[in-house]
C-alpha cells in the first residue's frame, strides 16, 4: 500500500478547483514514473477532483 | 505525525464511503475540525484502489495519493526510495504542478504482510515539460 502525501497551498487548491487535470502520473524516479489511465482516471473523477479542491478552499 | 493520523483516519473513511467524500466535521475522538475531500478513481462499484484528495488539518492543507496495490516485499515498489516519489499534474492549461516526496517524513512502514509508504513531502510549483512513460 501506497500513500503520497504533500503539503499543497491555498493558491494550488485555488487552481485545482478551476482547472482540470488532464493527465496524472505518479512520479517514480524524477519526472518518469507511472501514468493512471483514463480508465481509473475518468472524466467524472477529473471533475470531482475539482470539486473537491475548490470546497478545500470554501469558508464552508 | 498529528497530521498523519488525521489523514489515515480520512484515508479508511473514504474508503468505506461513496466514490466522493466531502467532508466537514469535528473528529469524534481528538475534538480537532478535520476537512477533506477525497475522490475514489475508476468507475463506480468497481474500485480501483487508488484515491486522490486534499485534507485540511492544524491550517495545514494536503494532497494526497493513495494506491492499495502491493508495494512491500513482494510488490512493484520494494526497493522504492519514498524521498524519490512525485505526484505530477499535468493541468488542462500545460502548466504541470509536481509535489516531491522529499522530506524527512518520508519512509516506509511494515504493516503486516504489506508495507506502506508514508511520503511526507515539501510543495513546490514549477513548469516543466514531461518525459514520456518508458
Amino acid at each position: 500500500m501506497l500513500t503520497l502525501v504533500s503539503m499543497i497551498t491555498e493558491e494550488q487548491l485555488n487552481y485545482l478547483g478551476v482547472h482540470e487535470i488532464s493527465l496524472l502520473r505518479m512520479g517514480v524516479k524524477g519526472d518518469v514514473g507511472v501514468d493512471i489511465q483514463n480508465a481509473l482516471f475518468t472524466d467524472k473523477n477529473k471533475k470531482q477532483v475539482m470539486k473537491a479542491a475548490a470546497f478545500m478552499v470554501s469558508p464552508k | 505525525m498529528k497530521n498523519l493520523y488525521v489523514i489515515v483516519v480520512l484515508i479508511l473513511t473514504g474508503i468505506t464511503t461513496k466514490a466522493q467524500s466531502l467532508i466537514n466535521q469535528k473528529d469524534p475522538f481528538t475534538g480537532k475540525s478535520v476537512k477533506a475531500g477525497f475522490v475514489m478513481l475508476g468507475r463506480l462499484m468497481a474500485p480501483t484502489g487508488m484515491q486522490l484528495g486534499f485534507s485540511e488539518s492544524e491550517g495545514k492543507k494536503f494532497i494526497m495519493f493513495l494506491w492499495t496495490a502491493p508495494s512491500g516485499q513482494n510488490g512493484a515498489f520494494n526497493k522504492q526510495d519514498p524521498k524519490e516519489l512525485s505526484l505530477l499534474l499535468k493541468m488542462d492549461s500545460d502548466t504541470i504542478i509536481r509535489f516531491k516526496a522529499d522530506s524527512a517524513a518520508s519512509k516506509i512502514v511494515n504493516f503486516g504482510r504489506q508495507q506502506h509508504v508514508n511520503a511526507g513531502v515539501h510543495d513546490h510549483r514549477r513548469t516543466i515539460e514531461l518525459p514520456r512513460c518508458p
